[in-house]
């Protein structure tokens, strides 16, 4: 099975007063994983709907194929869904669940059934087609759903916040399990998910959205090292990026209370920018670093989080080491200066570093 | 702390409950103990005399051809009427729910004939299918013979089994509108993704899924057309013609006041109670099963 590109172009959707999006344009590429991230309310669910076609956009285009779709009912587009609260038909049982859409596409008993023992070996599921929903767990509800979406092999995967009901355990199986699936299978999938961890894991690309708009989309890791803006900073990571204000001066940027770094960003006009560096990239015992207060440590065994000031802002740093720390303590902060990304103050975009200007 | 009202003294609740204890007792209660006190005793037509009869009343009733008929034709009546009100009921609902843009003006619409009272209905009926009036009328003079009901009896049948299902279906239509509204919309969407159509979706989905407020409204209605359909009756048919629409309750109403036989009518009235007895015990037995299905 093969997958669909999908463009979006120009959407706007509001709800009465309020306006969820406006002129969104996204693309999503053949057979590619996209997660959709964003914090709640920034539309990407409404985004996944419009896709679908469960609900109707004020304005704008979906085509999927190639083929305008705008006005296609939702049951014409072939597109699957996982949906949130799994909505497993409860009058049936799990093999009728997942045959449902096999027997209204038309296809025979014989084929139905093969399609549904393979969905089943694939999930796991085949000890559980006799039961209804209701004899099942969370997890296994939630294999139901995604079989359910997979035994049709439409060309386009919409998921929409699948393990955000799971404990913690069984997400992070099911995580795997979706990233396994997905390569077996190959169609376009689009996840969306509020929390950064199951983008970070599952997707090839990334859309992070705010507010209805693009903030930013790449790869994971170009989200996680090249933020494009200081949402993108502080939305990636556990815990995320550190954002500090400091005087802009030439070559150097000062952080109050803490001392003077060089950045390479140079002609800038202002004189105040935002330092961006991930916890883990600093370094704990630096000679000349930033003066900076230990408040506190959570220690996770595997690492521990030291939370320090720098003058009255906090920063977040992980250390894997073993030398002891005192609350109170003074520590002399190193920020490698490929780990900086610099921001401007004003509209919290990141600005090109020299050498990428030069280059 | 001081909680909601509370009555102190131990009679206040009698004494407020009174008028609707009274009203019960006066007209519920007193005249099932006077109907069972006469199926056991015969009755002068006027009550100025009466002997104690032991199973005598019930046994003519059960050997009475008349009763059997009466029967059958209570089983037609509430077998037809059911069905066509709950179906055109759901038919209804599962297009205003479609609908739901001008859903609430169609919702009140559809729920104004629930105030209006049988026999009033019965009467507006009777006079919309009089076959010598009005559309009917016209068919006749078209095909003579075309629409006689009080000449055929299966015309007649179903006229009055029209007339009560449309007494029946605003309640129907209420109750499964609701029910319709209260499934979750993830649905309707996951059967839409899954390639259903509406209509697919009706069948497939909202219909195996309001099937307990089917039931709910199926039996309710069967007890009403058991118990409740003399009005209509009696405006359109009086049990007319040749026995054909003698349901049991207008069989019971004619037996007692027309043909004064208060003995047999009691009897009567108290196989009917345990038919509806019968009904009810069946339905809470539904319900109780359902409910730990679903607990």
């Amino acid at each position: 099975m093969s997958g669909a590109a999908i463009q979006v172009r120009g959407l706007s959707k509001r709800y009465g007063e309020r306006t969820v999006m406006e002129q969104l344009d996204i693309d999503f590429a053949t057979g590619q994983f996209t997660v959709v991230l964003g914090p709640s309310g920034c539309g990407k669910s409404t985004l996944l709907r419009v896709i679908a076609g469960l609900e109707e956009a004020d304005q704008g285009t979906v085509s999927i194929g190639d083929v305008d779709m705008t006005r296609t009912p939702p049951q014409s587009r072939g597109c699957a869904m996982v949906f949130q609260n799994y909505a497993l038909y409860p009058h049936m049982s799990v093999r009728d669940n997942i045959g449902y859409a096999l027997k209204l596409a038309g296809l025979d008993r014989v084929e139905r059934e093969r399609r549904i023992g393979e969905a089943a070996e694939l999930l796991g599921l085949r000890d559980l087609l006799d039961r209804k929903p209701t004899q099942l767990s969370g997890g296994q509800r939630q294999r139901v759903a995604i079989g359910r979406a997979i035994a049709r092999r439409q060309r386009v995967l919409l998921f929409d916040e699948p393990l955000s009901n799971l404990d913690a355990k069984l997400r992070h199986d099911m995580r795997m399990e979706l990233r396994r699936l997905h390569n077996e299978i190959g169609a376009t999938t689009i996840f969306v998910t509020h929390d950064q961890m199951e983008a970070m894991t599952l997707a090839d690309r990334v859309v992070l959205l705010n507010k209805g708009q693009v903030e930013q989309a790449g790869t994971p890791m170009a989200l996680y090292h090249q933020p494009r803006t200081t949402f993108v900073a502080g939305f990636i990571g556990t815990p995320p990026m550190n954002v500090l204000t400091a005087h802009h001066e030439g070559d150097y940027a000062t952080i109050e209370d803490g001392g003077r770094l060089h950045v390479d960003q140079r002609a800038s006009q202002r004189t105040s920018m935002m330092i961006g560096i991930r916890p883990e990239a600093i370094a704990l015992d630096a000679p000349n670093g930033i003066i900076a207060t230990l408040d506190a440590i959570e220690d996770l065994g595997s690492h521990r989080v030291i939370y320090v000031r720098i003058g009255r802002q906090r920063v977040l740093a992980i250390d894997h080491g073993r030398r002891p720390f005192q609350p109170g303590e003074t520590l002399s902060l190193g920020f490698p200066p490929d780990a900086i990304c610099c921001f401007d103050a004003a509209t919290g975009e990141r600005m090109a570093r020299v050498a990428e200007v030069q280059a | 702390m001081k909680s909601s009202a509370r009555f102190h003294g131990r009679w206040t609740p009698f004494v407020l409950g009174l008028p609707q204890l009274m009203l019960i007792v006066l007209f519920f209660y007193w005249p099932t103990l006077k109907g069972w006190w006469w199926s056991w005793h015969l009755e002068c037509p006027f009550g100025h005399c009466s002997t104690f009869v032991g199973f005598g009343n019930y046994a003519r009733e059960l050997k009475d051809g008349s009763f059997y008929a009466s029967l059958l034709t209570t089983a037609v009546f509430s077998a037809l009427s059911v069905s066509l009100s709950v179906l055109v009921a759901l038919l209804l609902a599962g297009m205003v729910e479609l609908h739901q843009r001008s859903g609430k003006l169609f919702r009140n619409l559809l729920i104004w004939p629930y105030a209006v009272a049988g026999s009033v209905l019965g009467v507006i009926l009777k006079v919309a299918a009089s076959p010598s009036i009005g559309l009917m009328g016209y068919l006749n003079t078209l095909w003579p013979g075309f629409w006689q009901p009080h000449l055929s009896g299966v015309q007649a049948m179903s006229m009055v089994v029209f007339a009560f299902a449309w007494t029946q279906i605003p309640f129907d239509f209420i109750v499964l509108v609701a029910a319709l509204r209260s499934i979750p919309t993830d649905y309707m969407a996951a059967a839409a993704i899954d390639g259903a159509g509406p209509l697919r979706r009706f069948i497939d989905i909202q219909v195996p899924m309001i099937r307990p407020q089917l039931f709910f409204v199926a039996m309710i209605n069967l007890i009403d057309s058991i118990t409740n359909s003399f009005a209509i009756i009696d405006t359109m048919t009086q049990g007319g013609p040749g026995g054909a629409t003698d349901i049991l309750a207008y069989k019971i109403y004619r037996d007692g006041f027309i043909g004064l036989d208060l003995s047999g009518s009691s009897a009567l009235s108290m196989l009917l109670m345990l038919l509806v007895l019968a009904v009810s015990a069946v339905q809470f037995v539904m319900f109780e099963r359902q409910a730990r299905r679903e607990a």
